[in-house]
């Protein structure tokens, strides 16, 4: 039987056409409360700090792409002057 | 770092007896410079500072370990040349523009660059004095006792 | 993510497997034992697992080594699985002819099945299944041993992968990579333009690599510095066994030697906690405390520093009213300005505080600082004691007229030498940053600081600068919530493993130490590294490899190799009621020896299924489903052919 070729394309490329599959998965707990704690003390807006939660996410659901990363490295507020 | 210091303490850098670890035994130079420093201040004696290598440029800031102890060792600094200077207990202004004069809240140690440049004087001075008393240490365990010694000498009832 | 295993079936293979097809039923049975014996295709069953598993890349040898005659042409391997409820199958065809082995997979589509090239798993899955992860799936003994090799990291590695923490650094490279690519693309941009910009560049590269030499040249220095150290060992241990020719004077050497050892080690531990002691200024003598406390009272009693600052002053001095209720003019505003230098700035009244509070605080440990001085003393004799009695051997041996021992002293003398050059040159490189402005090209600290200055310059120039921070930012964090989240899961794990080998092994104190890469028990720090059997071993992979599981969102099935061939009974039973549980599906391969204490605590289960495969006289493989051939099945003993059921 043939499929129309977008679908075909795709597996070529190894993804997975199985609407039915579970293929999400929340982040592990220990991942999770780890994200937390870290972020938690750092001086970034609460916007900032929930997209950085869904960048890893998305990027533990192999949901992401590279350019969300860079999107969200640019959103970080920095301060130039400082001596690090 | 007083000039001499580092032939000094050479041995320790290097002496071990049984070689299967390597490091200098002081975790960093500043341990060497900061047992000078106590015995310099104990006795109140500045170093001369041609000995020194360049004033003020040796300690930028404490090592990690040494950090907590920053205001103590202010505070043995204003101590020390209350003393030297013979600034009477009762003098209020004087006292104070002590203060003034040797601490800074802004820099990394605490003191102003008047007050660093006196704690590497006092760190020459208790150099000299440790080196006229002890040989060139030859480990570790050697300086430590004698050291030790140099601050609780056996004779005196302690 | 849930997968159950639903069976398997082997076609024209080597060994018990020329046509054999394992069922587990609908739902797939959760405990199903196996009973193969040697020479059925145990292990070939379980390899065929693995390789369709991980997509294992077959070699031509391996291929040749499943053809059961010359005349097969071609033979195949089919795994069936169910993932979340979905049926999909991985297969492998082998062609013996040319030694080559083919995937397919097989999987419900919403627009129709049918077979498709190649291992299709979905992306989780596959990302998982590296071959190492996937000997803790289809779990061989061996394993057991691996997770506590120190030189190995497996029971770490096995964390990480569960959890898929290796994403987290992906995600780190991801963002550095896409920095990278920006500072090129902006010197590259801008360089035409700004020669500055080159420069910079060729001082960055500069210091790059001068690190890179420094850190060869260290490299280097260690290597020899390590060769240096056997040599030395060897001179020694030369002059050991001649000294030791005289077998009483060969155990006097030792027993010398080895307190000479023990002295160093105890020198140095009361050296470096006394190193520490007198890093707190009040600990050295009285007289220093006692000093920081008078000048504390002191200050106090002159009421210093005053409340009043510098600042009050200049907020004074702009003032219209005085706090006094005269009026400020001009004269007074410059009076008060002239006269605030005369205070105390907030600051220096905080940093006075502050030293007032620590001199309030600071305490004294005299008594152990000589405590120490004098351990130290006299473990230091205790060595030089040591020493000299070893020397005494030596020179006795020597005098014996022993060339070969006046020789290894020689050259004893001579790698010492060599070894204070290397330690002095080591110093340099790897010690504290020394004086001066050229400690960059000397000392690797320096170097680094310099490199890290020069990059700055560049990024700076580049305009990168500001990415570089963000990109900083994130990459910290993620290094920083990898840690955590490693540790966390480690110590969730080794605590889980604990209390299971509680369980399994009451009666001796088994426990994790610490999960550093191996699993490090307890007994192991001892140094008494010998001290755990090959069951209690064992105990110990399963107790780690169920919690290991038990606490990750997947699920997968658990097929082993005689679980419990090597375990004693009360163990075994132990294991048997731990570990059904734990597992959310289990194929255990036995052997008739473990039925007893293991297989009987399955036999009440009514989710489990037992096969039997065994080979007839006719060297033909029969297999079957019921509990009776299965408890009463014996290698040598040939099932009954009416009670055997199914011929497959």
């Amino acid at each position: 039987m043939t499929e129309p070729r977008g679908l075909l394309n795709s597996r070529l490329h190894g993804e997975s056409l199985t609407p039915n599959l579970d293929l999400t998965m929340p982040l592990d707990p220990a991942v999770r409360d780890a994200l937390d704690d870290v972020l938690r003390d750092e001086p970034q807006s609460d916007e900032l700090k929930s997209r950085v939660r869904q960048l890893v996410s998305n990027w533990f659901d192999h949901n992401s792409t590279d350019d969300d990363v860079i999107r969200v490295v640019r959103q970080v507020r920095v301060n130039i002057e400082q001596d690090d | 770092m007083p000039k001499g210091t580092v032939d000094f303490f050479k041995a320790i850098g290097v002496a071990r007896a049984d070689g299967t670890q390597f490091g200098t035994q002081f975790a960093t130079q500043f341990d060497e410079y900061y047992l000078c420093l106590l015995v310099g201040l104990d006795a109140r004696r500045l170093g001369q500072v041609s000995d020194l290598v360049s004033t003020g440029e040796f300690i930028k800031d404490y090592p990690t370990s040494f950090q907590a102890q920053s205001t103590v060792i202010a505070g043995l600094l204003v101590d020390a040349e209350l003393d030297r200077q013979l600034i009477g207990a009762v003098d209020r202004d004087a006292i104070q523009q002590e203060m003034l004069r040797l601490l800074d809240h802004n820099s990394a140690t605490g003191l102003s660059s008047v007050g660093q440049g006196l704690l590497n004087q006092y760190a020459a001075g208790g150099f000299s004095i440790i080196r006229d008393q002890l040989p060139s240490p030859q480990s570790l365990p050697d300086l430590l006792r004698a050291y030790v010694h140099i601050w609780h000498p056996p004779d005196a009832a302690s | 993510m849930q997968v159950l295993i639903r069976g398997w079936s082997c076609r024209d293979l080597r060994g018990g497997l020329r046509n054999l097809s394992v069922d587990l039923g609908t739902p797939p049975a959760r405990w199903t034992l196996v009973q193969m014996p040697n020479g059925t295709g145990k292990t070939t069953t379980m390899q065929l697992l693995t390789a369709v598993l991980t997509a294992h890349d077959w070699t031509v040898d391996e291929v040749q080594a499943l053809r059961p005659t010359v005349a097969t042409t071609s033979g195949g391997f089919e795994l069936r699985l169910l993932v979340d409820n979905q049926p999909l199958s991985l297969a492998v065809e082998f062609d013996f002819v040319a030694g080559t082995a083919e995937y397919s997979t097989t999987r419900v589509r919403a627009l129709g099945g049918g077979k498709e090239p190649g291992i299709l798993l979905p992306d989780l899955l596959r990302a998982m299944l590296t071959k190492d992860f996937a000997r803790l799936v289809v779990f061989d003994g061996e394993l057991a041993r691996h997770i506590r090799d120190l030189k190995r990291n497996e029971a770490a590695l096995a964390i990480q992968r569960l959890y898929r923490l290796e994403l987290i650094d992906t995600l780190s490279q991801t963002a550095e990579r896409y920095l990278e690519s920006e500072k090129l693309r902006a010197l590259s941009s801008r360089a035409k333009t700004n020669a500055g910009l080159k420069k910079k560049q060729a001082l960055r590269d500069e210091a790059e690599y001068q690190l890179g030499q420094l850190l060869v040249e260290r490299e280097d220095l260690d290597r020899q510095r390590d060769k240096h150290f056997e040599d030395r060992a060897r001179f020694e241990g030369l002059i050991t066994t001649r000294v030791g020719v005289d077998s009483k004077r060969k155990a006097l050497l030792e027993s010398k030697r080895a307190d000479e050892q023990t002295a160093v080690a105890d020198t140095r531990a009361a050296s470096q906690r006394l190193l520490e002691l007198l890093r707190t200024p009040a600990t050295v003598h009285e007289r220093v405390l006692a000093r920081l406390r008078a000048l504390g009272g002191k200050l106090d009693q002159l009421k210093l520093p005053q409340t009043m600052s510098q600042e009050f002053f200049h907020e004074l001095a702009d003032q219209d009213v005085c706090v006094c209720g005269r009026p400020i003019s001009a004269t007074e505003h410059d009076a008060i300005l002239a006269r605030a230098p005369h205070y105390l700035a907030e600051n220096q009244i905080a940093i006075i505080n502050a030293m007032k509070s620590a001199i309030r605080t600071a305490t004294a440990e005299h008594d152990e600082l000589q405590r120490l001085a004098d351990a130290i003393n006299v473990a230091d004799r205790r060595r030089r004691l040591a020493a000299e009695a070893v020397q005494a051997l030596v020179e006795d041996a020597a005098a014996e007229g022993d060339l070969a021992i006046a020789k290894a002293q020689s050259d004893l003398m001579r790698v010492a030498n060599l070894l204070a050059a290397i330690e002095s040159r080591l110093e340099v490189l790897s010690g504290p940053i020394p004086a001066g402005a050229d400690a960059w090209k000397r000392n690797i600290k320096a170097a680094q600081a310099e490199f890290e200055a020069r990059k700055r310059a560049l990024d700076d120039a580049t305009e990168t600068r500001r990415l570089a921070l963000q990109t900083a930012w994130l990459t910290d964090v993620l290094h920083r919530v990898r840690a955590r989240a490693e540790a966390r899961l480690t110590e969730d794990i080794r605590a889980r493993t604990n209390q299971k080998l509680i369980r399994l092994i009451p009666s001796e104190s088994i426990e994790v130490a610490r999960i550093d890469g191996a699993l490090v028990l307890s007994s192991d720090e001892g140094g008494a590294r010998g001290g755990v059997s090959e069951g209690q071993s064992l105990a110990v992979a399963y107790a780690f490899l169920t919690s290991l599981f038990e606490a990750a969102s997947y699920q997968l099935p658990f097929v082993v190799d005689s679980p419990a061939v090597s375990l004693d009974v009360r163990v075994r039973r132990e294991v048997a009621s731990l570990v059904p549980d734990l597992f959310h599906q289990m194929i255990m391969f036995v052997i008739s020896s473990e039925r007893e204490g293991f297989a009987d605590g399955f036999y009440a289960k009514p989710g489990a299924r037992f096969i039997t495969v065994w080979r007839n006289q006719a060297g033909e493989v029969n297999m079957s489903q019921d509990l009776a051939v299965f408890k009463a099945f014996h290698t040598d003993v040939e099932p009954d052919a009416e009670s055997a059921g199914v011929k497959s």
